[in-house]
C-alpha cells in the first residue's frame, strides 16, 4: 500500500478569494445574482494522479506557479482538494515554514519548545532532542538569548534545525535548503541522507535539477498544474530538458532563421569548472564558465556569436551578441570560452542558447544548446541579484531652501 | 462514523496539547513581558473603568446599591474577559494566516488559545477581586462553588461565539470592525452597571435573549450578593452556550478548509 496517494486531484482557486471581501461587496454580488461567480477562477492542479510508495525518496520539480506548494499543502493536509483524493499515511513534517510561531522576545530555548509543538512533538520528545538540535544549530552559547537578538542566520539556523529533527514517517522539503552557509547546508543534506537510509519516505521538491537527481529514485514534473512526466528521475529530467530547450526556441525572435549549411558549426557546448571538469550544476554568484568548439571556413569579420541565458520558465536573463572578430584572430577553428565572472543568477533551472550566425542579417549556421541548474542564491523576486547599496549623502536638515 | 470522526478529532487536539499549552503560555507571558507594571496592565483597564462607573452612577446618578464599586467589579471582570476574548478571537484566524498557510496543525487550536488566555488572566485577578471583596466585608458563602460552573458556562458561550467570529472574519474582514460598536451595546444591555431587577418587565425579552445576562447576574449573587444563582436562568444560559458551541464548531468546521486559501 503507497504511503501518499495523490487520485485525480484538482484544485481549484477563486481569484475574488485572494483578497478579502467585506460584507458589503457580498450583498450586492448577492443581489445581483451568481453570474459573476465563476468568471475568475483558475485551477491549480488538474486531474494529478500518482502514488508514493513506503521508504522512497520522491522528487516534483517544475518551474514556479506550477502547482508544486499546492500539491505539497494538500499532502500535509494543509488545504483540501476540490475533486479527487489524497490519502497520507503516517506523521508528515513539511519544511514549509522555518520558524513557525518563534515570538522575538522569547529565548531559543522557549522557542524551540514552542516551535516543536506547532510542528506536533510533545515536551518529552524536545527533552531528548532538545540538545542535539541547538549543537547543530551550532547556538550552544546563545540558545537563553531572546531570537530578537539573533542575526538572520541564527534564527534560520535554529528553525532549520528545529524541523529538521522532528522525527517523522513522511519528510516533505520544498527548497529550504538554501540556508546558511556551504557548510550548514552540507549538514542538513547529510541529515536527509540518514532520513533516507532509515528508510523515510522523503517528499522533495527544488529547481536544483542535480539534487534531485542525486537524491530522488523517482520524480514528477508538474508544468501549469499537470502531470507533464512521471517515472524514474533520470527519464523524467531527461524530457523536462528537453522540453525547456523547445520552450527556449518557441521564444527565440520570430526573425531568426536557422541555415545550418554547415558553414559554420558548433560543437560540444558545456560547463566546465576551473580545473576543466566539465559540470551542469553552477554555484549563484560564482565564476561560470561555458565552452565549446566552433568551426568555420568564413573569416571571424563576417560571424557573431549570440548567447542567450534563459530560465526554466522561458524568461531571458541575459542576451549579448558579440562579434567573433572581437576575441578571434586568423582560422575559426578551435575552442571558444564564454566567461562570466559572478553567474548572479537565483537557484533554478537554466538553458544557454549559443548560436552562430551572420554578422549582418538574422540567418543563423548553428545553434546549440546546454541545461543546467544554478543554486546557492537563494531565491528571490525577479532575474537576478544587483549588489546594490543604500547610503546617505548628506543630512536632509542641510537641504535648505528645497521644495 | 460521526463518533468515529469526533474521536479521531479529539485525539487529535489531544496530541497538539502541547502547541495548546505552548500558544497559551507564550500569549500570557507575552502580555507581561518587557513592560515594568506587567500584571498590573491587565486589571488596570477593569480598576480604572470601576473608578470612572462608580463616579457616575454611584455618585452622580445616585444608583441605589451599597459597595456599588465592589458590585461592578463582580461583574466588569467576567465581562472583561467576555469581551477582551471575542474581540481578539474575531482576528485569530486572520493574525495567524502565515501559521495557517504554512504549517499543519488543527485549526480549533487558535481560537482555544485565546479563549483560554483570556480565562488565565480572568483568574489571575481573581485574588485582586477577593481582596476587593474582605475588604468591603463581603459575604463569603459556600455558594462560591458554583463559580467553576459559571466559567465552564462563559468559556463554552465565548468559544462558541468566537468559534464563529473568526470563521466569518477570514472571509469578511469588516467583521472585525463591527465587534466594537456590538460590543459596546451588548455592555449596556448586560446587567454589569446596574441589577437585572432594575430592567423594566416590558423590556425583560432583551435580558432573556442575552445569555451572558443570566451569567454576569449569577456572578453577582454568588460574589456580591452570598446568593444562590438563579439556577433556572443559569441553565438557559448553559443550554445556549452548548447551542452556540455546537452551532459556532460546525461554521468553523465547515469552512476552516478554506482559510489557508483565504488569510
Amino acid at each position: 500500500m503507497a504511503t501518499i496517494e495523490i487520485r485525480n486531484v484538482w484544485k481549484e482557486f477563486r481569484l475574488h478569494h485572494a483578497r478579502a471581501r467585506t460584507l458589503k461587496e457580498e450583498m450586492v454580488r448577492r443581489l445581483l445574482g451568481r453570474s459573476i461567480e465563476g468568471s475568475s477562477s483558475f485551477w491549480a492542479l488538474q486531474d494529478v494522479s500518482f502514488d508514493i510508495e513506503r521508504g522512497e525518496t520522491f522528487g516534483i520539480i517544475g518551474s514556479n506557479g506550477s502547482g508544486k506548494s499546492t500539491l505539497l499543502k494538500l499532502m500535509t493536509g494543509i488545504s483540501k482538494p476540490t475533486r479527487g483524493s489524497v490519502g497520507v499515511r503516517g506523521r508528515v513534517s513539511a519544511l514549509l515554514e522555518l520558524g513557525a510561531g518563534f515570538h522575538p522576545d522569547f529565548s531559543g530555548r522557549e522557542n524551540t519548545y514552542l516551535n516543536g509543538a506547532i510542528l506536533g512533538l510533545n515536551r518529552r520528545e524536545i527533552d531528548r532532542l532538545f540538545d542535539a538540535i541547538v549543537s547543530f544549530a551550532e547556538l550552544e552559547a546563545f540558545i537563553d538569548n531572546p531570537v530578537k537578538t539573533y542575526s538572520s542566520g541564527m534564527y534560520m539556523r535554529l528553525a532549520f534545525a528545529i524541523a529538521i529533527h522532528v522525527d517523522p514517517d513522511i519528510l516533505v522539503v520544498d527548497e529550504v535548503l538554501a540556508v546558511g552557509d556551504g557548510a550548514f547546508q552540507q549538514k542538513c543534506y547529510d541529515q536527509i541522507h540518514r532520513f533516507k537510509h532509515q528508510g523515510k519516505t522523503i517528499v522533495f521538491v527544488s529547481h536544483s535539477l542535480g539534487t534531485v537527481q542525486e537524491l530522488c529514485q523517482r520524480s514528477a514534473w508538474l508544468d501549469k498544474g499537470h502531470l507533464r512526466a512521471l517515472g524514474e528521475t533520470r527519464t523524467v529530467l531527461d524530457f523536462y530538458s528537453q522540453q525547456i530547450a523547445e520552450k527556449i526556441e518557441q521564444a527565440k525572435e520570430q526573425a531568426a532563421v536557422l541555415v545550418p549549411d554547415g558553414r559554420a558549426v558548433l560543437r560540444n557546448l558545456r560547463s566546465v569548472d576551473e580545473a576543466g571538469v566539465p559540470r551542469d550544476m553552477l554555484g549563484g554568484g560564482m565564476m561560470a564558465r561555458f565552452v565549446a568548439d566552433l568551426e568555420s571556413g568564413l573569416p571571424p569579420d563576417q560571424l557573431t556569436l549570440s548567447a542567450r541565458l534563459v530560465r526554466a520558465d522561458g524568461v531571458c536573463c541575459y542576451d549579448q551578441r558579440v562579434a567573433v572578430s572581437e576575441f578571434l584572430e586568423g582560422r575559426v577553428h578551435g575552442e571558444i570560452v564564454l566567461e562570466i565572472p559572478e553567474l548572479r543568477l537565483y537557484t533554478g533551472t537554466y538553458s544557454l542558447h549559443l548560436a552562430v550566425g551572420f554578422m549582418d542579417s538574422d540567418q543563423w549556421l548553428d545553434e546549440k544548446f546546454f541545461n543546467f541548474a544554478v543554486e546557492g542564491l537563494e531565491r528571490g523576486a525577479g532575474v537576478t541579484r544587483l549588489e546594490g547599496s543604500w547610503r546617505q549623502v548628506a543630512p536632509v536638515t542641510e537641504r535648505v531652501g528645497v521644495g | 462514523m460521526i463518533v468515529t470522526k469526533i474521536g479521531n478529532k479529539s485525539s487529535e487536539l489531544l496530541r497538539y496539547r502541547e502547541m495548546f499549552t505552548g500558544l497559551v503560555n507564550r500569549e500570557v507571558r507575552a502580555r507581561y513581558r518587557g513592560s515594568a507594571l506587567g500584571f498590573v496592565w491587565s486589571l488596570l483597564n477593569p480598576l480604572l473603568m470601576m473608578a470612572v462607573y462608580s463616579l457616575v452612577f454611584s455618585v452622580y446618578m445616585r444608583i441605589n446599591i451599597p459597595n456599588y464599586s465592589l458590585f461592578l467589579f463582580c461583574g466588569l471582570l467576567p465581562w472583561q474577559w467576555f469581551t477582551t476574548a471575542i474581540t481578539n478571537a474575531t482576528g485569530t484566524v486572520v493574525a495567524n494566516g502565515n501559521l495557517i498557510k504554512k504549517v499543519y496543525f488543527p485549526l480549533e487550536i487558535l481560537p482555544l488559545v485565546n479563549v483560554t488566555t483570556n480565562l488565565v488572566n480572568f483568574l489571575l485577578s481573581m485574588p485582586v477581586l477577593f481582596g476587593f471583596m474582605l475588604l468591603d466585608h463581603a459575604p463569603f458563602t459556600p455558594n462560591l462553588c458554583f463559580l467553576p460552573l459559571l466559567i465552564a458556562i462563559q468559556f463554552l458561550l465565548t468559544l462558541g461565539i468566537s468559534l464563529a467570529l473568526c470563521t466569518l472574519n477570514a472571509f469578511f474582514r469588516d467583521v472585525e470592525q463591527l465587534m466594537g460598536p456590538l460590543l459596546m451595546m451588548w455592555f449596556y444591555v448586560t446587567p454589569v452597571i446596574y441589577r437585572a431587577s432594575a430592567i423594566p418587565a416590558r423590556f425583560k425579552v432583551l435580558f432573556f435573549a442575552n445569555p451572558m445576562a443570566p451569567l454576569i447576574a449569577s456572578y453577582q449573587s454568588i460574589l456580591f450578593d452570598g446568593q444562590r444563582p438563579p439556577l433556572h436562568l443559569l441553565a438557559v444560559s448553559g443550554a445556549t452556550g452548548v447551542v452556540l458551541f455546537v452551532v459556532g464548531y460546525a461554521v468553523f468546521y465547515r469552512q476552516k478548509f478554506k482559510f489557508a486559501e483565504v488569510v
